[in-house]
Parts: C-alpha cells; structure tokens; sequence
C-alpha cells in the first residue's frame, strides 16, 4: 500500500511574463518531514505559494492533503499552517492578540483561541513578551511568533518557509526540536523550505532539491547519505611524537604498507589517508599496515555522501544543463 | 517559562463557519482604532454638533405652541438655505412644515459639521488599514487562512462604517429621538416616522462610497501617510475645482460682482431660474463632497422633482465600484508579486 501523499504537483508551472519560475514540475511529497532545498531564486517560495494558492498557475494540478486546487482552497488553508519568510505581523497587536486573532480566522472560537494561543506561545517559547506590542519584538521573536500563528489551528500539514533564519544558536536548536516534535509526537507533516543544509540533516526524513524553477533531486535522506562508494578514511598518528608538530607524519610508511598488502590507497592531507574500494578485510589490512609503519589509527571513517557536496553538484549541474 | 508546561496540544474543536471571517477583521480592526487617542478624542467632539442641533428641535418644536419663536425658527431656516416657500410656512403654518423642518437641519447636520469630522475620523481609521497591512507583509498572514480576498475588503470596509456610524447614524437617530421627546405634541410621531429610515439610508448613501474611496487610498500605498494626503487631496480637489468652476460659470452667466448684483445681472431670468443657477450648477459633479450632498438631499426628499439626480448618483456607484476593484487588486496584486 503506498503512503498518501501530502503534496501532489503535476505538470506545476509558474510565469512571471517572460521568466519561468516554474517549469512544468511535477512531485509527490510524502508524509514526514520533507526539506526543499534550493538557492535562492529558485522557485521554492514560488511554489509554496502556488501549493497555498496564493498565486495563479499558469498551468499544471496541486493537491494538498488530498484537496484539490483551486476549488478546494479553503480546505487546504483550513489544514496547512503557514509560517512565510518575509517578515509579517499584525500592526498594532500585541504577540498573543496576533495569535488570537489569526486563530480566529482559522475558525477557532473566541475563547477557545485565546486559551490556544496561549499554550501555543508557550511551546513557542513566547514569554511575558507575549503581551508586548509585536512592532518592538526582535526578529527572533518575530520568527517564534510566526511559528505560533502557524500552529495555532493544529494544522496536519506545516509549510514552514525558512523557520530558523534569524534565530540565535540555542534557539535554533530548539525550533528545530519542535519541528521534531510535532512530527515524530503528534504526526504532523513538515514540508520546510530552507537553504540551511544544517536544518535540513537535522529533521528531515526527505529531500527535494530545486534549481531554476525545477525539481533535480527528491529521495530520503537515508538514501542520499548512503556512500557512492566504499572507501574510508584514515588518520594517523606518531606513536611518539617529539614536538606538536610532530604529532601527524607524513603518512608515506602507512601507504606503503598498505600498498604491499594489495589495498588500494591514496595520501590526502597531512597524515591522511584514503583507502578506496574497502571491505571487511580491509580493515584487518590497515590495522596491520599501522602496525608495521609504527602508528596509531586516530580516526577511520567510512566514506558518507555529503549533503552539501550533493546539493552543490546538483545545483551546479542544473546550472550547467541551462547554460 | 510558562507555569504549566503542557508542550504542544493537538486541537479537536468545532470551527466557525467560513462566513464569518470579515466580522473578525472587523471587530479586531474597530478594537485596534480605539486605542488611538486623537480618535477618542474626535470621536466626542463629533458629538458636540448633535447637542447644537438638538437645540434647534426644540426651538422648532415650542414655536409650534408659542408663536413668538417662530420668527427665530424662521430665521434659521433661512441661513440653512432652504426654500422661500418653506420659510413662509414656518411663519404661519409650522405644523405643516414640520417634516420638512426636522429633514433639513438633520441634512444639515450630515452635509456640515458631520461631513468634516468624517473627513478627520476616516483619516484617523481607514489610512492604516490596508497600508499597514501591505507594508508589514499582514496579507501573507491573512491569505494563508481560509479568507478570501473579497471577505478581507469587506470586513476592513466595516471598520470604516463602523466609525462612520458613531459620528453620523447614532447622533443623527439620537437627535430625532431627542427631537420627539422634546415635542409637546404628540402627532410628532405620524408627521415624521419616516425619518429614521431616511437617516439609515442617507448614511449609507455616505458610508458605502466614503469607505471605498478611503480603503482605496489606503490600498494606494504602503506608506500611511501617503494614504492620509491622498485621502485629503480627493476632497480638497474636488471642492476647489468645482468652487473654481463654480465662480467661471456665474461671471459667464451674470457677469462680475457679489451674490446679490450676480442674481441682478440675470437678464431675462426668473427668480426660480437665477435660484436654480445658483444652486444646482452642472460641475457639482466633479466634487465628491457636492454629490455626495445631493444624493442625501435626494434621500431626505428635499431634492426638488424636475431635477435630474440619476447622474449624481452614477457617480457614486462608479466610484465605489472602482474603489472596491481597485482595493482587491491592489492587496492580490501583493500576493502575486
């Protein structure tokens, strides 16, 4: 049985006159936490916008949640929440009565949105600062605050468009700890919209990556970790070093012995070697070759694909194609 | 730190239906104007004027039994601009002009003081009503919920009449209960039942064009004090072009001089003719706050029967219909961008 999809998009295009800024895309989003990544310009906020109908297509189906586009937009604004990039707020309104007040333009009840608003501030980390005039929050709080108004209606789907932009360290984290939360513990699905490649391995479970107005790549993060190739890497170091300086040899003895065991191998940096094709053997080999070339094996990794190796290749490769 | 941490909640409650939503923007957006001071403030010497004219029902009333004030309601009658006809019958028949009496001060107390204080309250309302929204990104807030752009306009529209109703409709409807209570004749309610209707509909005669001109200048810009000069200058230009239109056509007409050697100079003219040109010129229509007048004029039945109002009237259903279209583009137009 496959999985419902949470976004469908056929066919999506978007132009603005003679700039395509959508190109004929066609995705199925699952649920869990997806990322979409692009640079900026790309299309992405376009096409969060096109998926919350808030922008006319030019062609092309959206299905979101199950809704079709554009005769069920109500529908899907009532189940997606919204969190947009641009700094928005209500003049005039203090943090919770924003919230309220968006809350009740979800179609929550007077009071009840209210008391919502509160416990949503709360998960959001919104102090006393809550009842402070929005225009005198930082853009931390602007962007916590966003967050509250997108969850306030207890959304199935989050649309978060660059949720940790603006956010000091700590309070990354735990914004990303959230976003975590409310996917792992209250099965909500996350499509979030970032360039931060950070954010993306830290909670999502899907990657879409987008470069001039189309999709190039979508798999899981799983997949897209796993390493094309079986190499490792190998640090060394001197059994007994003399100075600081001396703490990472010239790997050359290390190489040697690696070569002699028949191990594909190659230098790197200094101390460093990469060890191509390995298998279970191998690493039987390398503690041999240590051994014999008198060092200690500091650090031995497996070969792992990058995210960022794979997002600029992939961009770059989009760039390439286009021109 | 909040003192219970629950963490986050899902939420299984009933929503409100679709319908509604304009209602919250407008209850929110009324709630928010109050808080500005110079409103509150504007909002009670709005309503100075209401106890000057209620002064006048009275005076009106007690000339029906006591003679002796009838020459000071005439008088009145007079400097508000009536008929002759009208002043006459004050003189000597009040009862019978009663109707026509209580129609004409409460025009006059929409046409005069009413119709500047709107101008400062609209200000003071509407120019942040949209503006702000478009410069501080709200749209974005506002669209990705179950809202239309239609129900936005209309719920913004609200909190314009809204305030436009506390200066206008409710003291208008209070002075003509004041005026009843203050009648000793009862026959007062027959003679002028028809009253509060013309006062619903005269204000929304008011209210419907005004608030869609002043959202659309709201919607203009995301800067509100722009909003606010082109709010003043929509009025301001109108009344100048058509006073400088005004003064053209009399010196074609009657040649130079004052009011009085003006009617002089009316060679061949009746009086009815001369008054006619006075009052009712052809350039009324390019000033708002002339058009606006007769078609209130036109409510209050005091618009005489031979003249045409169905061109005044087009008017306003032009510019209130390109006012609201030019108000929805405006704020999808950002959605868009």
């Amino acid at each position: 049985m496959t999985a419902k999809k949470i976004i469908q998009l056929e066919g999506l295009t978007k132009r603005y006159g003679s700039r395509m800024a959508l190109n004929n895309i066609t995705l199925d989003i699952e649920p869990g936490v997806s990322g979409l990544l692009g640079p900026n310009g790309c299309g992405k906020s376009t096409m969060i916008k096109s998926v919350l109908g808030l922008l006319k297509i030019q062609a092309g189906s959206v299905r979101v949640m199950g809704y079709q586009l554009p005769h069920e937009l109500r529908k899907i604004r009532d189940v997606v929440g919204y969190l947009p990039e641009d700094d928005s707020f209500i003049a005039g309104l203090s943090g919770i009565e924003c919230v309220t007040y968006m809350a009740k333009l979800s179609g929550l009840p007077g009071a009840e949105a209210l008391r919502r608003s509160h416990e949503v501030m709360d998960f959001a980390d919104i102090g006393q600062e809550r009842y402070r005039n929005v225009e005198t929050y930082s853009t931390g709080m602007r962007q916590k605050l966003k967050f509250a108004q997108a969850i306030v209606h207890d959304p199935e789907l989050l649309i978060l468009d660059e949720p940790t932009s603006g956010l000091d360290p700590e309070q990354r984290t735990s914004m990303l700890r959230k976003i975590n939360n409310l996917a792992t513990q209250h099965g909500k699905s996350v499509l979030i919209c970032t360039h931060i490649l950070h954010d993306v391995r830290t909670v999502c479970e899907h990657i879409v990556i987008m470069s001039k107005g189309e999709i190039r790549l979508k798999d899981t993060l799983e997949n897209l970790s796993r390493p094309s190739t079986s190499g490792v890497f190998v640090r060394v170091e001197a059994r007994t070093p003399a100075t600081v300086e001396d703490k990472y040899p010239d790997a050359t003895n290390f190489l040697g012995s690696l070569r002699a065991t028949n191990v594909e191998a190659e230098l790197r940096e200094k101390g460093s070697v990469w060890v191509s094709n390995a298998s279970g053997d191998s690493t039987r080999q390398i503690w041999q070759a240590a051994s014999a070339a008198n060092v200690f094996i500091q650090q031995l990794t497996p070969a792992k694909n990058s995210l960022e190796e794979l997002f600029f290749n992939t961009v770059q490769e989009a760039e390439r194609a286009t021109a | 730190m909040p003192l219970h941490d629950v963490g986050y909640r899902g939420w299984e409650g009933e929503k409100s239906s679709d319908r509604n939503r304009w209602w919250i923007i407008a209850t929110t957006g009324v709630q928010l104007a109050f808080r500005s001071t110079w409103l509150s403030r504007t909002l009670v010497l709005s309503w100075v004027p209401a106890i000057i004219v209620g002064l006048f029902f009275f005076f009106f009333e007690q000339s029906i039994v006591n003679p002796q004030w009838r020459s000071f309601m005439q008088a009145v009658v007079i400097a508000a601009g009536t008929s002759p006809e009208l002043a006459q019958k004050v003189i000597l028949d009040p009862e019978s002009a009663r109707h026509e009496v209580w129609s004409s001060l409460i025009l006059i107390f929409f046409r005069y003081p009413q119709a500047v204080l709107m101008l400062l309250v609209v200000a003071i309302v509407s120019t942040r009503l949209i503006s702000a929204d478009l410069r501080n990104r709200g749209y974005l807030l506002y669209f990705s919920r179950p809202l239309t752009p239609s129900s936005y306009v209309l719920g913004k529209a609200f909190v314009v009449w809204a305030f436009m109703a506390m200066i206008i409709t409710l003291p208008a409807l209070i002075l003509f209960t004041v005026g009843l209570a203050l009648s000793p004749d009862w026959k007062v309610i027959f003679d002028t039942w028809d009253l509060p209707l013309r006062i619903v509909l005269a204000s929304a005669v008011l209210m419907i064009p005004v608030s869609s001109v002043a959202l659309a200048c709201s919607a203009l810009t995301s800067e509100t004090r722009y909003a606010v000069f082109s709010w003043f200058s929509f009025w301001v230009v109108g009344w100048v072009s058509y006073w400088v239109m005004y003064v053209a056509e009399m010196q074609r007409q009657f040649g130079g001089g004052g009011r009085r050697r003006r009617i002089r100079g009316g060679r061949g003219m009746s009086e009815d003719d001369i008054s006619d040109a006075l009052f009712y010129t052809e350039w009324e229509i390019i000033s708002p706050f002339h058009v606006l007048g007769r078609v209130q004029q036109y409510v209050f039945g005091l618009y005489p029967e031979d003249r045409p109002i169905w061109h005044f009237m087009t008017v306003l259903f032009l510019a209130t219909l390109v006012s609201f279209w030019f108000v929805r583009r405006q704020v999808v137009s950002r959605l868009r961008a």
